[in-house]
């Protein structure tokens, strides 16, 4: 690639004024006796000059006031998701624990509770089980229903 | 200069001042930033997805990410870079889902550079920037693909130094430079042909 060619890809570059001082003098020195690029690099500029004086968009009317609004309302409903999510994980924290409790209570107790009610261990195991899911479906069915009261307590605060 | 220092001054004290009150949560620390940016951040994503309705949406959740992401923003960064950064990523992530058009591809001009460089060129190009250049610069602008457009816009119309600008593309500073360098022939190329379109009919 001759000179000519080296600073012809230089000169849109030259037109952006983002050439270091060296490749800057390089582009002044050739224009100087190259008619070709010379104009070229004024066109260039006359773009690159448009390009910095476009005409501005405007947005419409009332735009931050209507984004200060969405992000206020979307913080607080993210907040609100957040604060759900605890206390999800909490409830679920100590469904947990009871059950486990449960479970090593109903061990400590088994054989007196199954000779009581006159259970095999089995039935006994199954008995258990099954009072864990009932319990579990119950407290669902009644988180299910006082949420929506919840939600109007809150509201009305 | 001496009436505009203490301007800028104020203006950077004030900032830092609202993205401090911002990361402690205080949400109407946002007012004066919008107010502040949003000359230049709607215009930026209306460069990047032509749509003035998408452009605000995205400004909205530009904003939203901010007040959400704040503490992740390094205070020793410039803010302008990490809002930019932030606008488009979610321009982007707009358009993947939105768009089938290409995002990184060029769009093939199918024109030749060497043609269009006839030696009267420049000279048309000098009468035909004379009526209206910026307007028909900006429309031209337009047609320029994605990767080109937004350069343009952030050296340009922001005035970006071309590391801040390889900082938001998150690209190396030689791939911003031949952008930059490919964007601005294109656009005189695409300007050219308009010219010589109008001419001959």
């Amino acid at each position: 690639m001759n000179q000519h060619d080296q600073i012809r890809d230089l000169l849109a570059l030259a037109a952006a004024q983002v050439l270091d001082g060296a490749e800057q003098a390089r582009v002044k020195n050739h224009v100087h006796e190259c008619a070709e690029c010379a104009a070229e690099l004024a066109s260039m500029q006359r773009i690159a000059g448009a390009l910095g004086n476009l005409p501005a968009p405007q947005p419409s009317l009332g735009l931050a006031a209507r984004t200060r609004l969405r992000v206020a309302s979307e913080m607080a409903a993210r907040a609100e998701r957040r604060r759900h999510h605890l206390v999800t994980t909490l409830l679920s924290c100590f469904g947990w624990a009871v059950m486990l409790l449960t479970l090593l209570a109903g061990r400590y107790f088994a054989d007196d509770l199954s000779r009581l009610l006159h259970l095999s261990y089995a039935q006994f195991a199954i008995g258990f089980i099954g009072y864990t899911l009932l319990a579990s479906l119950a407290s669902a069915a009644f988180a299910g229903l006082i949420a929506p009261h919840v939600q109007a307590a809150r509201r009305l605060s | 200069m001496l009436q505009t220092m203490p301007t800028a001054w104020r203006a950077s004290v004030s900032m830092e001042d609202e993205l401090t009150r911002l990361r402690k949560g205080d949400l109407e620390a946002l007012a004066g930033l919008i107010e502040q940016y949003q000359a230049r951040l709607y215009r930026y994503l209306l460069r990047l997805v032509h749509e003035p309705a998408t452009a605000e949406d995205l400004f909205q959740q530009t904003w939203i990410h901010v007040a959400e992401k704040i503490r992740n923003y390094d205070p020793k960064r410039i803010f302008d870079n990490w809002l930019f950064t932030v606008a488009r990523n979610l321009a982007f992530d707009h358009m993947r889902r939105y768009r089938p058009e290409s995002l990184d591809e060029p769009l093939p001009s199918g024109e030749s550079r060497l043609e269009l460089l006839a030696s009267d060129s420049p000279g048309a190009m000098e009468e035909m920037l004379g009526a209206e250049r910026a307007a028909l610069v900006g429309a031209a602008m337009e047609t320029l693909p994605l990767i080109f457009r937004e350069v343009l816009s952030l050296r340009f119309e922001e005035g970006m130094k071309l590391e801040e600008i390889a900082g938001i593309l998150q690209i190396p500073l030689s791939t911003v430079k031949s952008r930059l360098r490919r964007a601005l022939e294109d656009l005189r190329n695409i300007l050219i042909n308009q010219f010589e379109q109008g001419t001959t009919r």
